[in-house]
């Protein structure tokens, strides 16, 4: 028997010596649906226990919400973390090391594809296509909220949606203009009944959430304590008025003998008698009442929009610079330069 | 006017239908002149209905309700109200057929027809449903004989106390502002439901949802029900109201009465009470508080109405066209929720919050590798600021992912923890395992390959670029034979070609002297050198690309099979022409 051209041992260490070992665009070094969709919902987040998202459950208390930066390279070690199963030897780390980038940069376009497999709309190699065929600069900052309310579990599908620039009230959100200022939604999940979890692309300067649309509805205002029921005054095409940004209330007059009876007729006539000499800040009068449709629109609900916008980070008010220490330290991993930059700082000091 | 536009809609007070829900007798005569006679045509009677939903409402009538059928939820802002598909369907009775004048225009209130239904909310224990029941065991006789309908005609039916009822109904006006048609734009989907066409009827109610109960919301049938819908609504609140007890004392109070009183026959007078006291008391007898002190305690002590065998003069019923459930629970709005909520960035300082340094790090009590304990820095994955990204390459371990805070000396153990959290994720996923294996796998017989024919390429000197996908035994194989092949000289002559070509017979000089041939051209063709036997060359026509892929496209390609036709015609031409005066030698 000839003997071979290589021997094992010398091939291993031509590759550990050379580790560009498959080029990155090669057909073989893709990674398997599986594995790419399972890392892609890793980055964001989907699986990982709740308690490492918010150690401590002070942070997130009852009725808050918090708004967030998602720490890339956090998300980077976990996909690591998970590649390292089945890593035995130097082949395998060889081979990691190699392709460490191309998956890390590929993770970034198909972590795109986690809400439309969520969702399962379609099957992995559909969304991917779609995906990929879009050809999107691979995401950098991905921001997002957590909210822990009573709102979650009432309003499951409450709408969600965050926006670049400030949109003024009021907006049609399927407008051109509103679409093109709105940041793609990478996730937006219930992690438990009544915590809500959202990433976007980019740093939004709006989001809002909005009452679920169950077609058209129609209400009262009830104060908190359930005493009190007003009827907001509105114009003939359904606008709130509002004078010093606040809406005009008429109070509902009830039936005299059942509270919790609206007296219609009162109210039509009151609502008329308002009509006549109510002018709001933007020069519009309440609807005349003419009849049914007219009172309907009196008395229009529309779903509630909460705007979030403007908040200014308020996390800490100590000096900048410590963070920067702190955040050079985890990049820098040369002594020397470590060593200088707390120089640079005068760490010692501090 | 024109239709509204997605996410528009346009308010109608009421739609009309052309003809009242009914029998009718169409009565047809024809006036006929023939020459200044006149000649009337016989007389046609026809008899038509037009037939609607009278006593109950089928599902797909009804195009959507709020709040939501079993729905939960703070519902205690809203009016419920029921959309029903067909736009004309609440005007299609009249209210009462007295108020309906003549041509079928109602006689109506504030310049609006009057619905012949309404939307009552019940608290669940306030009503009692009965399907099936006979119309003349549950309605009065006179409202039946209005109606026109035999007795025994069975109808669902929702009863409740008189009270309640009178105290919920909607007078003539308020039916009708309670009634409109919503018209939105078909392609809406969030207003439009299948196959509408834009039009819906929308009855609403009118009574505030209070929080933590639960309703019983009823499309009720008030087709004739003049002795329940009041002509005006109750006079205003003034504080103090007069409750007018009259109506049922005369019935049966009386002898209600003389059941439990020690003086029968004697009324007593009751006076006015606050409203409070009407707005718990459901039981009537109850609210009407006698000015005897002491009867008065007795009633309440001792009357239970419901238990009472009058109970059901108390009660009225209504008919029932379709009824839903909801139940009113939380505590507060959407909007209210919204407003309260605790707005700010992670890590947002709070009293009650946990201790955190500026970075977001929390201090986590642990035990090192030597069992010391120590405190390390802990950050999640959700921090207050925008950080870079790490650029070094993949980690290998958790240890490689551990840091340092320079500052304090303690250990930042968040990436180490990243990283053993998907290490865990993964481990917990079998699959994932296989794939993993798959992935190198496939990379390492593709390295092995790479790294083959980089060894073979250096060892037999190719300079050019090898393809990896093709066969790479087959692409050596060659390579190495050329290779071998390479530097051997001309090889043998085993056909004797080349001897051959060096005969006499073969020289077309010779040729051409020995046969005394005119030209040259005659002794080639005569040897049949050259194409100057057949001709010129077949030249193929230029392919227009993506016509002619399949063999079925060159089957049927007509044109170049009679261009090739053509060239073998010529040729044979050709070849006659030349071998013209030799063709009887050749044969």
């Amino acid at each position: 028997m000839r003997a071979p051209l290589v021997t094992g041992s010398a091939t291993l260490k031509a590759r550990l010596n050379q580790p560009g070992q498959v080029d990155a665009t090669a057909a073989e070094a893709g990674m398997p649906p599986y594995m790419e969709s399972f890392l892609a919902h890793l980055r964001l987040l989907v699986g990982v226990p709740f308690e490492y998202l918010i150690p401590d459950p002070r942070l997130l208390p009852d009725e808050s919400i918090r708004f967030f930066y998602l720490d890339r390279s956090w998300t980077d070690r976990l996909v690591d973390g998970s590649v390292t199963v089945g890593k035995i030897g130097s082949r395998e780390q060889a081979h990691h090391h190699a392709h460490g980038d191309a998956v890390s940069r590929n993770l970034d376009v198909s972590e795109r594809m986690v809400r439309s497999l969520q969702r399962g709309r379609d099957d992995f190699a559909k969304v991917r296509e779609q995906v990929y065929a879009k050809h999107f600069v691979p995401t950098t900052l991905v921001t997002g909220f957590l909210m822990r309310s009573g709102a979650v579990s009432g309003w499951p599908h409450m709408d969600v949606r965050a926006y670049s620039e400030r949109l003024g009230e009021p907006f049609d959100v399927a407008s051109p203009s509103a679409v093109a200022k709105q940041l793609p939604l990478l996730r937006l999940e219930r992690l438990s009944p009544g915590v809500l979890f959202a990433l976007f692309i980019g740093v939004p300067a709006l989001v809002t959430l909005e009452e679920p649309h169950h077609g058209v509805q129609f209400g009262i205002d009830v104060s908190p304590n359930g005493s009190d029921a007003n009827v907001p005054l509105r114009s003939a095409t359904g606008q709130l008025l509002s004078k010093g940004a606040h809406a005009i209330n008429l109070p509902v007059p009830r039936r005299a003998r059942r509270r919790d009876v609206i007296d219609i007729n009162r109210l039509r006539d009151q609502l008329q008698a308002k009509a006549a000499v109510e002018v709001d800040d933007s020069g519009h009068r309440p609807i005349q009442q003419t009849g049914s449709a007219a009172f309907a629109i009196a008395v229009l609900y529309p779903p509630w929009r909460q705007r979030f916008e403007g908040t200014e980070d308020k996390a800490g008010d100590s000096p900048h610079i410590k963070f920067e220490v702190m955040e050079i330290s985890q990049r820098v991993r040369q002594a020397s330069l470590k060593l200088a930059v707390e120089t640079t700082y005068r760490i010692k000091e501090a | 006017m024109a239709d509204p536009k997605v996410g528009e809609m346009l308010l109608h007070d009421y739609i009309m239908p052309p003809l009242y829900d009914g029998r009718y007798r169409l009565d047809v005569s024809t006036r006929v002149t023939v020459d200044g006679q006149p000649k009337p045509l016989e007389n046609k009677l026809a008899y038509f209905d037009v037939d609607g939903p009278r006593f109950t409402l089928a599902a797909p009538e009804v195009a959507g309700v709020f709040p939501p059928r079993n729905g939960h939820g703070p519902f205690d802002e809203a009016i419920p109200h029921i959309a029903l598909g067909r736009r004309t369907l609440p005007w299609e009775r009249p209210f009462s057929a007295a108020r309906a004048s003549v041509d079928g225009t109602p006689l109506n209130a504030g310049g609006m027809p009057i619905p012949w239904m309404a939307l009552l909310i019940f608290e669940e224990s306030e009503c009692t449903i009965d399907t099936k029941q006979k119309i003349s065991s549950r309605l009065p006789a006179d409202v039946v004989a209005r109606l026109g309908v035999p007795g025994d005609q069975l109808v669902d039916t929702v009863t409740a106390s008189r009270d309640l009822i009178v105290d919920l109904m909607p007078s003539y006006e308020e039916l009708a502002l309670l009634t409109h048609v919503r018209q939105v734009n078909v392609e809406d989907r969030e207003l439009a439901a299948g196959d509408s066409d834009g039009y819906f009827a929308v009855v609403m109610s009118n009574r505030i949802l209070q929080r933590n109960s639960k309703y019983r919301c009823c499309l009720v049938s008030v087709e004739e029900r003049t002795d329940l819908v009041p002509e005006h609504p109750p006079a205003p609140d003034d504080g103090v109201h007069i409750v007018d007890t009259v109506g049922f004392a005369n019935e049966m109070f009386i002898e209600t009465l003389a059941d439990y009183s020690s003086q029968p026959g004697t009324r007593p007078e009751f006076a006015s009470m606050s409203m409070a006291g009407m707005a718990i008391g459901s039981a009537p007898v109850q609210a009407a508080v006698a000015v005897d002190k002491g009867r008065a305690a007795k009633f309440e002590t001792s009357l239970d109405i419901s238990k009472s065998p009058y109970a059901a003069l108390f009660q009225k019923s209504l008919i029932l066209l379709t009824t839903w459930v909801f139940e009113c629970t939380g505590s507060a709005s959407f909007r209210a929720l919204m407003q309260g909520l605790d707005v700010g960035m992670i890590g947002k300082p709070s009293k009650d919050g946990p201790q955190m340094t500026d970075t977001g790090h929390l201090r986590v009590e642990s035990v090192n590798r030597l069992g010391a304990p120590e405190t390390v820095f802990y950050r999640g994955p959700l921090v207050p600021t925008p950080l870079s990204r790490d650029p070094n390459g993949p980690y290998h371990s958790a240890d490689q992912a551990r840091r340092v805070a320079p500052d304090v000396g303690a250990e930042d153990v968040s990436y180490a923890c990243a990283f053993e959290v998907g290490r865990l994720l993964a481990a917990a996923d079998a699959r994932l395992a296989q794939e993993l294996m798959r992935w190198r796998r496939g990379a390492y017989l593709r390295s092995a390959k790479v790294d083959s024919s980089m060894m073979m390429s250096k060892f037999l000197g190719i300079a050019e670029m090898v393809d990896n996908h093709l066969p790479l035994a087959t692409y050596f194989a060659t390579k190495t034979i050329g290779r071998m092949a390479k530097g051997c000289g001309p090889l043998a002559d085993p056909s004797e070609l080349v001897k051959l070509a060096g005969a006499p017979g073969f020289n077309m000089d010779l040729v051409r002297q020995a046969f005394a041939l005119e030209t040259m051209d005659h002794a080639q063709a005569l040897l049949g050198l050259g194409n100057s036997l057949l001709g010129s060359s077949v030249e193929a026509p230029p392919l227009a690309l993506g016509e002619i892929e399949t063999l079925d496209h060159v089957l049927r390609d007509v044109v170049g099979l009679q261009r090739l036709q053509d060239v073998r015609a010529k040729m044979l031409d050709n070849v006659k022409t030349q071998l013209g005066q030799f063709g009887r030698i050749v044969r």
